[in-house]
């Protein structure tokens, strides 16, 4: 009978618990839809339009989302493939194939650019212009933000996988923020943060039918930050001074940069192929071009042949002119369509040269 | 008043349940790059630590002997729960100095370490400890990680955080895991030739649940002419077998 006594109880006190929540949700979700309504809350911060590009790797930190669309419904919409890459999909490579990975940044990735004016879509047009006898596949294995880090794991963990025979290395754009940050770690530990949480969760997709739900989410600072990839990649950073970044940029070097990329081709040739270190061109017109990014492109030109000589790969850099032409660029790295289309062909002409295609 | 009773009581069940977590908390940690790592510079508990400056257990030295060796593994090289001179490293230096060598041996151990994370841990970070020797010893981080039922080439199945316990699912060494147990200790080797190091491998135990795994081991170590060394039950044997083998290669 007592027992009986404390089950009803506490049954009560749970249902009554269950109640008041209950009471307070609505009270939130009617308030948050009220404050929508009046424009107080800004739509469309509160939810993702589409699922982010981009999605946490255990190994690499991040890598492109299978089956993601960017830029939906503009002109330079991008497609991410089911097997992570931009651009067509690829299969078990036959004696027929020849094929070329491209690794790097955004500037390989193309951001901006439509699926048909990425360099490495570029870069497979010019290829086969040159090469009749062999079916051609150049991968766009570029991701947005990638540093020298990142596409090292990445080339180890999936780019080798691809069985390329030319692996093409355009990058170090994004290896300039790791270097303004104090103390600098060559596993860039100081700059990246390890994503753990996917932003397309199943319990976060659910609750995102509610108003009241997203608004606390905008409310807590979440949204809109959690739109931009640096959200979840880079660390929360310490704001700093022109003279402490300076003085970041300064000691850290470019060791780490020339390490990564250096490793990558021991990689790549244990694999099999070749690798072309491509050196990143910059827009020198862009005002810009004073700050750290242009002293790091120098700084890794001259070492970076060095690399190349040292683990048997090849360096090329564009030729003067290509970074003279503002049309090239649409900022201070990013090509436009006709600099990613001029880029492709000097890089396969520069592959025609050292005779690393197929008669 | 019942209320805040029965949460005061669950929140002290909870946080019993996770004490041992929270210990493991203040000793590994993610990592952006390399999956896991132990937490560098922390002092010694029970059954984990001291970490050094890389993160290696229990070593904190300023020699620069002629040989230094990096041993790589998963908690049992780590010696997850055991006192740091009982790791199979440990053992190795001693083995060393009897053999009248003057080396150095670090414990790359960790739990949740990989082959994987090993090949990146060492080209991120260790590399800056200027080994000469790796000895790459592959464990039930291996067997949870190339095994698992949900296996993909790119391990993009292995759940993070990961503190190292198994996985509830292992389905075996599929051939795509098996291929991709052979990409990474072939880049393992890449990263260490690179670094002017030399990769010993170590195999499992014949006929013990991680045989599955020699296969793949012993291709790599004839394609890129590795030294192999047969894990043991007994500790003391294989940290002899280890120190020979360094002695020799």
């Amino acid at each position: 009978m007592k027992t009986a006594s404390v089950v009803r109880r506490a049954v009560l006190l749970i249902l009554s618990e269950i109640a008041v929540v209950a009471v307070l949700g609505f009270f939130v979700e009617g308030l948050s839809r009220g404050a929508l309504h009046a424009g107080l809350v800004p739509e469309s911060e509160l939810r993702f339009p589409a699922p982010l590009i981009v999605r946490p790797h255990p190994f690499i930190g991040f890598s492109l989302r299978e089956l993601a669309i960017r830029g939906a419904g503009q002109p330079f919409e991008h497609h991410i493939n089911r097997q992570g890459y931009r651009g067509a999909l690829f299969t078990a490579k036959t004696p027929q194939t020849f094929r070329v990975l491209c690794v790097g940044d955004s500037v390989v990735y193309g951001d901006n650019l439509a699926d048909g004016e990425t360099l490495p879509f570029r870069l497979e047009e010019s290829l086969k212009e040159i090469v009749k006898t062999k079916n051609i596949e150049v991968i766009n294995a570029g991701v947005l933000q990638y540093t020298s880090a990142e596409t090292f794991a990445a080339l180890a963990l999936r780019g080798i996988d691809t069985s390329p025979d030319v692996v093409v290395f355009y990058q170090g754009a994004n290896d300039v923020a790791p270097r303004l940050v104090r103390p600098f770690k060559s596993d860039y530990s100081h700059f990246r943060s390890v994503w753990v949480r996917d932003s397309e969760q199943r319990a976060d997709k659910f609750l995102e039918a509610s108003d009241g739900y997203v608004t606390l989410r905008w409310l807590a600072g979440v949204y809109p930050n959690a739109m931009h990839i640096d959200y979840y990649t880079t660390r929360p950073l310490a704001k700093s001074t022109q003279k402490e970044r300076e003085s970041g940029f300064f000691r850290s070097g470019n060791d780490a940069f020339l390490h990564n990329e250096a490793a990558g081709t021991a990689l790549a040739r244990a694999a099999g192929a070749r690798s072309l270190i491509v050196a990143t061109s910059y827009n020198e017109q862009f005002p810009d071009n004073a700050g750290f990014l242009k002293q790091m492109i120098e700084q890794n030109r001259r070492k970076q042949s060095q690399t190349a000589a040292k683990q048997g790969a090849n360096f090329y850099e564009l030729p003067p002119e290509f970074a003279s032409e503002p049309r090239n660029f649409r900022d201070n790295v990013h090509f436009t369509a006709d600099g990613a289309k001029t880029a492709a062909a000097h890089i396969a002409y520069e592959m025609a040269r050292l005779n690393w295609l197929p008669k | 008043m019942k209320t805040v009773i029965l949460s005061a009581a669950l929140a002290f069940a909870a946080s019993a349940c996770r004490h041992a977590d929270d210990l493991d908390a203040n000793y590994f940690r993610p990592h952006p790059m390399f999956h896991v790592e132990p937490i560098p510079n922390v002092p010694a508990a029970d059954g984990v630590g001291p970490h050094d400056a890389f993160g290696l257990r229990g070593y904190n030295t300023s020699e620069n002997p002629p040989i230094k060796v990096l041993i790589f593994g998963g908690a049992s090289i780590y010696a997850h729960g055991k006192a740091t001179k009982e790791a199979i490293p440990a053992l190795v230096a001693e083995e060393l100095v009897k053999l009248q060598k003057s080396a150095l041996v670090g414990n790359a151990g960790c739990p949740g370490q990989c082959a994987a994370s090993a090949m990146l841990r060492l080209h991120f970070s260790l590399s800056a400890w200027k080994p000469t020797h790796i000895v790459y010893s592959p464990g039930g981080e291996d067997w949870s990680v190339y095994a698992a039922q949900n296996f993909q080439s790119d391990l993009n199945h292995v759940p993070r955080p990961w503190s190292g316990s198994p996985f509830p699912f292992e389905a075996g060494l599929s051939p795509a895991g098996a291929a991709a147990y052979e990409r990474d200790l072939r880049s393992l080797d890449v990263v260490a030739r690179m670094n002017e190091a030399r990769l010993i491998l170590c195999m499992p135990i014949e006929r013990s649940k991680y045989s599955p795994l020699r296969a793949p081991i012993l291709k790599v170590s004839q394609q890129r002419r590795l030294m192999v060394i047969e894990q043991m039950r007994d500790a003391d044997e294989m940290a002899r077998a280890i120190a020979r083998g360094i002695a020799k290669n």
